[in-house]
């Protein structure tokens, strides 16, 4: 139940910002040999700004195969809320809360995502344990982690120098220290429950 | 007038005045910030200066308001004026306590922990080094105390947002200018 990607998506399903935990998590190897994938080969040329800065960077970039599967689920993103239009759209004040739920299980993550009032959309890629799909209990964790995720994009957007609904880039290290805090309180949370029940 | 009874003055005087959200504060001044540095194409110099501008106006305007609303005793000399200044004025107008520091008989600093102003705030990087943020205070002091015939020269020193741990802000007397109503009431 590990998170392995973070991403941050805005009113047009565009990649505003996307990172990995820095702790080697998702070093584990899948039965495939996707070496070939994993090394930092940007395909779609998004973090290509981001490689030169990448040493100030405080998140790691996350590998190529993360970035694909998250790119796989829009499809079913876009099923759920709707293909982004340009005017106003009333579905979104239908909806009710802000979390989505599990959006799509893609070989051995599943993707769970959460929207906000301004169509800025933050999906986590979390592994699955078992066969058997999230309790409750253990989706209250990933609900508190897309809570503060959004309040650093708040906080981010207050600063008068930033882009709006741009690409987040630096200067941007308060918003990355706490999309730090953020992911190390959820993999702290998550390891707690397995302690527990094994 | 001495240190203490000019921060019980302050202290008493934030407290009656009416309040706003630093958030709308601080996002206003951002905003007025990047509409600057956007006409400004890149010059540095000429942001700095803008903003001293903007901060000289609302130095003129606001020391009649604060002597109006506070009774601080004459000033005898600049140290007086210093600890009016850090002490009341800034308190009673932004809710910071400033520490004073005496330099010299014609210059004293002003220090700040924290300054309403960055909150939210982080430069970019072409500008980090070069703009100074707070130099509105700069321009509140220079007109406020020009006003009351002192010419100053203000610098911003230190600057939380270039990495310093406080914002200083130097004030050096120039010139204490003859009392006079401006040339258009000279009788010839």
């Amino acid at each position: 139940m590990s998170l392995h990607c973070l991403a941050l998506l805005g009113n047009k399903n565009e990649p505003l910002y996307l990172c990995s935990p820095s702790t080697d998590v998702d070093v584990e190897k899948s039965p495939h040999d996707d070496s070939a994938l994993d090394d930092d080969h940007d395909v779609f040329g998004f973090l290509e700004d981001m490689a030169e800065s990448s040493s100030e960077r405080k998140t790691r970039k996350p590998s190529i195969r993360l970035e694909t599967m998250i790119h796989a689920s829009l499809d079913r993103l876009e099923e759920i809320l709707g293909a982004p239009r340009k005017g106003i759209s009333y579905g979104k004040f239908k909806r009710g809360s802000h979390w989505l739920g599990c959006i799509c299980p893609i070989e051995e993550f599943e993707i769970y995502g959460y929207t906000t009032s301004s169509d800025v959309k933050i999906l986590a890629l979390i592994e699955r344990e078992g066969i058997v799909p999230l309790k409750k209990r253990k989706e209250i964790d990933i609900k508190i982690l897309f809570t503060a995720v959004h309040d650093c994009y708040v906080k981010y957007t207050m600063n008068p120098f930033t882009k709006i609904r741009g690409k987040i880039e630096p200067p941007c290290s308060e918003f990355e220290e706490g999309i730090l805090a953020a992911m190390q309180q959820y993999n702290d949370a998550v390891a707690a429950t397995k302690m527990v029940t094994i | 007038m001495s240190k203490s009874s000019a921060s019980t003055n302050g202290a008493t005087l934030w407290a009656k005045t009416p309040k706003a959200n630093a958030e709308l504060f601080s996002l206003t001044y951002g905003s007025l910030v990047t509409e600057v540095v956007r006409d400004a194409d890149g010059n540095v110099n000429e942001i700095n200066e803008q903003l001293e501008k903007i901060g000289y106006s609302i130095g003129i305007r606001s020391v009649d308001e604060f002597l109006a609303k506070s009774n601080a005793a004459h000033c005898r000399s600049l140290q007086d004026t210093a600890q009016v200044l850090g002490k009341t004025a800034f308190k009673m107008f932004l809710g910071i306590d400033c520490d004073v520091q005496i330099l010299s008989p014609t210059t004293f600093s002003l220090i700040m922990q924290e300054n309403p102003l960055y909150l939210f705030v982080e430069l970019p990087e072409n500008y980090k080094e070069t703009l100074q943020y707070a130099i509105l205070y700069c321009g509140i002091i220079r007109g406020a105390l020009e006003m009351l015939n002192y010419k100053v020269e203000c610098t911003l020193v230190k600057n939380i947002l270039k990495g310093d741990d406080v914002d200083e802000i130097k004030v050096e007397l120039k010139q204490i200018l003859q009392d006079g109503a401006g040339d258009d009431y000279k009788e010839d």
